[in-house]
C-alpha cells in the first residue's frame, strides 16, 4: 500500500512537470495526451492497490514440513488476544479423512507462536482422530481460567460422533474427557464471562442451544422444533455480560418418494441469556436444493451498534446461488435487504465477521479461482472495499474470526492443482486489518 | 349262438369302456365331456366327473388359493394339501393351520402366540418365538427391537435421494472421479437394518475422499464436491435414513 501511494505521488510529480514544461512550450495536444496518460497510470496503481488484501501477517501452520496440515478447531481467548488453534497432521498424500495427530497452537495477536505441541491423553499417548477437520462438530472454548473446552471426536478409530468434553490446560494441553453428550452434534462453542459455555448445534433433526457450566453440565437447554428438519448453521452474541443469543439455519423437507418437492427455508431466532426464544423470523424459501446450495448455509453476526446481519442464499436454482444480506434491529425490526453478491454457478462458500468499523467482512472462497475475495461493507450495507488474498484454498473450512480490532482468516491452503500425492495441504491463518 | 356271442362281445366292449378304458387311458379322456378342467371336479373312475375335492394332486386353478381345493390348502399354487402340519402353505392367514395356531413363516403351523398385526416368523417346538410387525413410524421403530424385515432388499438409486433433484454421479468431472460406487454404497447402508447413519455418512465421505486420492482429478476439484456431497447428506439426510430405515426393519417381540 506503501508502495502505491509512493508510486502515485511520483506519477503525480511526473504529471506536473510536465504540464509545467508543456505550459511552457504551449503544446496544448501532447499535454492533454500526458494528462490523460498521468489520469490513466493513477487510475491503474489506485486500483491495482485495492487488489491484495490488507494482510498484516500471515501463519503457516506446519508442524512436520513431511506432513500435511488441516485447521480442526479453533477459539479465541476472552481477552481476544490469544488464537487457540488445533490442526491436524496426516502424511503428505493423504487427505484428512485418515487418522491423524492432532496440534495445538497458541498463537498471539502479532501472529508470534507462543506454543505448539502434539496433543497427549491422559495416558501419555498421542492423540489420534479420524474426525474431518473442521467437520463433525468438533469445536473449541476458553474458559476463564485459560483452560480450553472441547468438543468433538478425539478417540482413534472412532466413528460414531461420541461428544464430550475435554478440558487442556493452557501450554501443555492435556485432554480429559468430562462429560459425553450423546446424539447431540455441536455446531459452535461460546464462553461467556460468567464463565459458562453456550454449545449450538443439533439433534438429528432439529436445533438445539445448550448452556453448561465449566464442568460440562447442562444447566439451561431449547430445542428448536418446528416439525420440520432445522438446522443451526451459524451463531453470535451481543457484546454484553449476559448476552443474548442470536442463531440462523435451515428449515427444510428433502424429497423422497412420498414428497414429490424438496424445500428449504432460512430461519433466524433471537434467544435471551436464559436460552427463552424472544423472536423469530422465516425468510426467503427455496427449493430443488443440491449438495452445493446446501453448502451455503446463511451465517450471522452482531454488529458493533446491536444490529444483526445475516447472509442467505436466496436463489431458487439447483446450479446458481445468489448471496443477500439483510440487517434485523435488536426489536427486529428489518432495516434493510440488499443483493451483495450477484448470481453464481461456482460451488463456493462464505463467511461473516463484525468489523471494528462498525460494518462487516465477509470473505467468499470460489472452487477453481485462486484467490478468495473479501469484501468490506458499512452498517448501511454500502461496499467500502474489496480486496483479495492470492492462493490455492479450501472452500470447504475458510472462516473468519475477530480478534481485537483485527480479523483473523483461518483456512486450508493447497500448494498446486496436481493429485493429492503430489500437493502439499497446509493449515494456515492471516491477520486482516 | 351267434346273437349270445354278439351279445358277450358287446358286454366286453361295454365293460372295456366303462372300466377299463379310464384305468388305461386316465382322465384325459374326460375332456371329452366338455367339463371345465378348473373347478372343483375331478375325473373319477369310469371316466365320470366326480364334484368334490381333492386331497391330494393339483390345485384346480393356479393363482387362486384354496379357492378350488375346497377345505383343503392350494399351497404355493401348486399342489392341494391335506396334512397341514406336513407343509405350512398359506402366508400369514392360517387357514390352513387348525384353529388358534398360524402359519409362521411359510413352513410351520404354530401356537397362535402372535397379536393380531404381528406375524410369526420363528417357531420351535410348535411355539412362536419371533413375532414381526412394521411400525408406521421412526418414533415406533426406535423404541422396538428392530430386525431384518425378511421381505426387504435394500437397494440404491445412485447419487441423490429417491425421488428428489438429480445429482450428477462425477460431479469434479475427471476420469476415475464417479462418486456413483459411494453414493450407492451409501443408499444400501442406510437401507440395512440397523445401520448407524453417522457411520453411513462417514464411510461415504471416506469412499469419496479416496476416488479423490486415486483419481485423475486435482485435490481442489475434487475435494470440494465430495465434501459438499458429505455434508447434505450428513446434515440433510435424517429423513431418507429414517424412511429406508422404516422399510428395511420390523419390530420383533414374543408375547
Amino acid at each position: 500500500m506503501l508502495m502505491s501511494l509512493l508510486s502515485c505521488m511520483l506519477v503525480l510529480v511526473a504529471g506536473v512537470i510536465n504540464v509545467k514544461r508543456h505550459i511552457l512550450f504551449r503544446d496544448k495536444e501532447l499535454l492533454v495526451k500526458i494528462m490523460n496518460t498521468s489520469i490513466a497510470i493513477i487510475f491503474f496503481i489506485i486500483s491495482s492497490s485495492t487488489i491484495y488484501a490488507n494482510i498484516l501477517w500471515e501463519r503457516d501452520l506446519v508442524f512436520d514440513v513431511n506432513t500435511n496440515s488441516s485447521p480442526h478447531v479453533y477459539c479465541i481467548n476472552k481477552e481476544a488476544n490469544n488464537l487457540f488453534i488445533i490442526t491436524k497432521t496426516v502424511p503428505k498424500g493423504e487427505y484428512f479423512h485418515k487418522a491423524g495427530n492432532l496440534v495445538f497452537w497458541d498463537i498471539g495477536a502479532s501472529g508470534n507462536i507462543f506454543s505448539k505441541a502434539k496433543l497427549q491423553g491422559a495416558d501419555g499417548n498421542e492423540i489420534k482422530t479420524n474426525a474431518f477437520a473442521m467437520r463433525d462438530g468438533s469445536v473449541m472454548a476458553s474458559d476463564d481460567l485459560g483452560n480450553l473446552l472441547t468438543i468433538g471426536l478425539l478417540e482413534e478409530q472412532q466413528k460414531e460422533p461420541s461428544f464430550s468434553i475435554s478440558v487442556a490446560n493452557g501450554i501443555e494441553p492435556n485432554i480429559i474427557i468430562i462429560k459425553p453428550i450423546k446424539d447431540l452434534k455441536m455446531q459452535q462453542l461460546i464462553s461467556f464471562l460468567d464463565n459458562t459455555v453456550l454449545g449450538v448445534g443439533a439433534t438429528n433433526t432439529n436445533g438445539f442451544c445448550v448452556k453448561l457450566n465449566n464442568h460440562g453440565e447442562i444447566i439451561e437447554q431449547a430445542l428448536f422444533d418446528v416439525g420440520q428438519n432445522e438446522i443451526f448453521t451459524s451463531t453470535d452474541w451481543s457484546k454484553n455480560e449476559k448476552p443474548n443469543i442470536v442463531a440462523v439455519g435451515l428449515s427444510f423437507k428433502l424429497a423422497n418418494q412420498e414428497t414429490e418437492e424438496s424445500y428449504a427455508q432460512n430461519f433466524i431466532i433471537l434467544y435471551d441469556p436464559n436460552l427463552n426464544m424472544v423472536h423469530e423470523d422465516y425468510f426467503m424459501g427455496w427449493t430443488s436444493m443440491s449438495p452445493f446450495s446446501l453448502m451455503l448455509k446463511p451465517k450471522v453476526c452482531y454488529l458493533e451498534d446491536g444490529n444483526i446481519v445475516v447472509v442467505y442464499n436466496k436463489e431458487n436454482s439447483d446450479l446458481k446461488m445468489q448471496l443477500w444480506a439483510r440487517c434485523y434491529t435488536p426489536e427486529f425490526k428489518i432495516l434493510w435487504d440488499k443483493d451483495i453478491l450477484p448470481v453464481d454457478a461456482n460451488i463456493f462458500s462464505f463467511d461473516l465477521v463484525s468489523t471494528e468499523s462498525g460494518g462487516f467482512l465477509m470473505a467468499v472462497v470460489k472452487d477453481q479461482v485462486e484467490k478468495v475475495e473479501f469484501s468490506y461493507w458499512d452498517k448501511e450495507c454500502q461496499i467500502i472495499k474489496k480486496s483479495y488474498y492470492n492462493g490455492l484454498v479450501a472452500t470447504h473450512c475458510f472462516n473468519l474470526i475477530r480478534m481485537k480490532n483485527k480479523t483473523i482468516a483461518i483456512f486450508e491452503e493447497y500448494s498446486g492443482r496436481g493429485n493429492m500425492k503430489d500437493i502439499t495441504i497446509k493449515a494456515k491463518i492471516i491477520a486482516l486489518k | 349262438m351267434i346273437f349270445l356271442m354278439r351279445s358277450n362281445i358287446c358286454i366286453l366292449v361295454i365293460i372295456f369302456l366303462t372300466v377299463i378304458s379310464p384305468m388305461v387311458l386316465g382322465c384325459g379322456n374326460c375332456s371329452a365331456y366338455n367339463r371345465p378342467q378348473n373347478t372343483c371336479h375331478y375325473c373319477g373312475p369310469n371316466c365320470t366327473w366326480v364334484i368334490g375335492c381333492p386331497s391330494s394332486g393339483p390345485c384346480c386353478k393356479d393363482g387362486t388359493p384354496n379357492a378350488h381345493c375346497c377345505s383343503y390348502a392350494c399351497c404355493d399354487n401348486k399342489t392341494c394339501y391335506h396334512d397341514v402340519f406336513q407343509k405350512c402353505c398359506d402366508y400369514g392367514t392360517g387357514q390352513i393351520c387348525p384353529k388358534k395356531k398360524t402359519c409362521c413363516g411359510t413352513t410351520e403351523c404354530c401356537e397362535r402366540t402372535c397379536n393380531d398385526n404381528w406375524e410369526c416368523q420363528k417357531c420351535d417346538n410348535g411355539q412362536c418365538e419371533q413375532c414381526l410387525y412394521k411400525v408406521g413410524s421412526y418414533a415406533e421403530l426406535q423404541s422396538c427391537d428392530r430386525v431384518d424385515d425378511p421381505d426387504h432388499e435394500p437397494t440404491a438409486n445412485g447419487c441423490g435421494p429417491a425421488g428428489g433433484p438429480q445429482v450428477p454421479d462425477n460431479p469434479a468431472g475427471c476420469v476415475g472421479t464417479s462418486f456413483l460406487g459411494p453414493c450407492n454404497n451409501h443408499d444400501i447402508c442406510y437401507g440395512t437394518c440397523n445401520s448407524n447413519k453417522a457411520t453411513c455418512d462417514h464411510d461415504f465421505l471416506n469412499e469419496m475422499l479416496d476416488i479423490c486420492s486415486s483419481g485423475a482429478c486435482s485435490v481442489y476439484g475434487c475435494v470440494p464436491a465430495a465434501i459438499a456431497y458429505y455434508t447434505a447428506v450428513s446434515d440433510h439426510g435424517q429423513d431418507a435414513y429414517e424412511s429406508a430405515q422404516l422399510y428395511a426393519c420390523a419390530c420383533s417381540r414374543c408375547n
